[in-house]
């Protein structure tokens, strides 16, 4: 560090400024390595964040779908294709985020399944306990779920 | 170099955790140092987009307020004291913004007189042409303006 560095806590705004400058005059020994790492870093941690409450918001809306047949709208099919196509998006940007979703998926489905007993007004129980719905289905822009009418074979 | 610029486009998140990594170990002459230094600028513009958006919604608050009396409410108090206080918060972190922010006031005037009119219904020629609060009004916890 340079004696007249700008400091990251001081002024976030100039520090920004200067380690730009920094970085493109190849200035490296004069860089504030351990912030811009910590900023960088949390960047990717931000998409992943994203990611994962896309994810929750996609399947409040799968389950109220499912569970709401009558009270289904163009708003909650209209909020299932947006987070579907952002989703996307982050996944196009970031293909190494995909094993991290399949993960998050049953993290993203407690809390989905809180904001639906929350939303809803019904009872908990109403909604299975673990995730009905698979990965690729939630993700395909084709899916909607709907209730059993009759005994399926796929159910025992 | 040219391996990291292909991360970059190709896979943003596993580049943020590669750039992190060389960086903590001080592999210095192997980071994509165009690429990071756009990204930390963009930090910077954003925290300056910020401001002058607050300055918007604030701008055309007060004005609202100016103008349309009989409209007054507790939402538009609330939203202009939320957005005077984010905007301290803004100066706290980066006190290289605020002799910025004198610049951004008119421009800032010109939209929020656009989204007044729009709002109120009101016809154009009510809201003056250039902005008739000080930098230090519109800031000031204390200011409203009187009809």
């Amino acid at each position: 560090m340079t004696r007249n560095a700008v400091d990251y806590e001081e002024d976030f705004y100039a520090w920004t400024v200067e380690q730009a400058r920094l970085l493109r005059a190849g200035e490296f020994s004069a860089l504030d390595i351990a912030n811009i790492a910590e900023e960088i870093e949390s960047l990717g941690r931000s998409d992943r964040r994203e990611l994962a409450s896309r994810l929750t918001v996609l399947l409040v809306h799968l389950l109220k779908w499912l569970k709401q047949p009558d009270m289904r709208s163009k708003s909650w099919s209209a909020t299932i294709r947006e987070q579907r196509r952002q989703i996307e998006k982050l996944l196009r940007e970031s293909p190494s985020l995909r094993p991290f979703i399949a993960t998050a998926l049953s993290e993203s489905y407690s809390d989905a399944r809180d904001d639906a007993v929350e939303e809803t007004g019904l009872s908990a129980a109403e909604f299975p306990a673990s995730c009905p719905f698979a990965l690729d289905e939630v993700l395909a822009r084709s899916f909607l779920p709907e209730p059993a009418a009759r005994p399926s074979p796929a159910v025992p | 170099m040219s391996q990291n610029a292909v991360l970059y486009d190709e896979d943003f998140y596993a580049w943020t955790v590669e750039q992190a990594r060389l960086l903590r170990s001080g592999k210095l002459s192997a980071i994509d140092a165009a690429n990071i230094a756009e990204e930390v600028e963009s930090m910077g513009r954003s925290d300056r987009r910020e401001l002058q958006s607050r300055l918007v919604v604030l701008t055309l608050h007060l004005l609202k307020w100016r103008f349309q009396p009989s409209a007054r409410s507790r939402s538009w108090l609330a939203t202009i004291e939320e957005q005077r206080l984010q905007t301290e918060q803004v100066f706290a972190e980066s006190p290289s913004l605020r002799p910025l922010a004198a610049n951004m006031l008119s421009p800032a005037y010109a939209i929020a007189r656009e989204r007044a009119i729009a709002e109120t219904g009101l016809a154009d020629d009510m809201f003056p042409a250039t902005c008739p609060f000080a930098l230090d009004e519109v800031l000031s916890h204390s200011f409203l303006p009187k009809p």
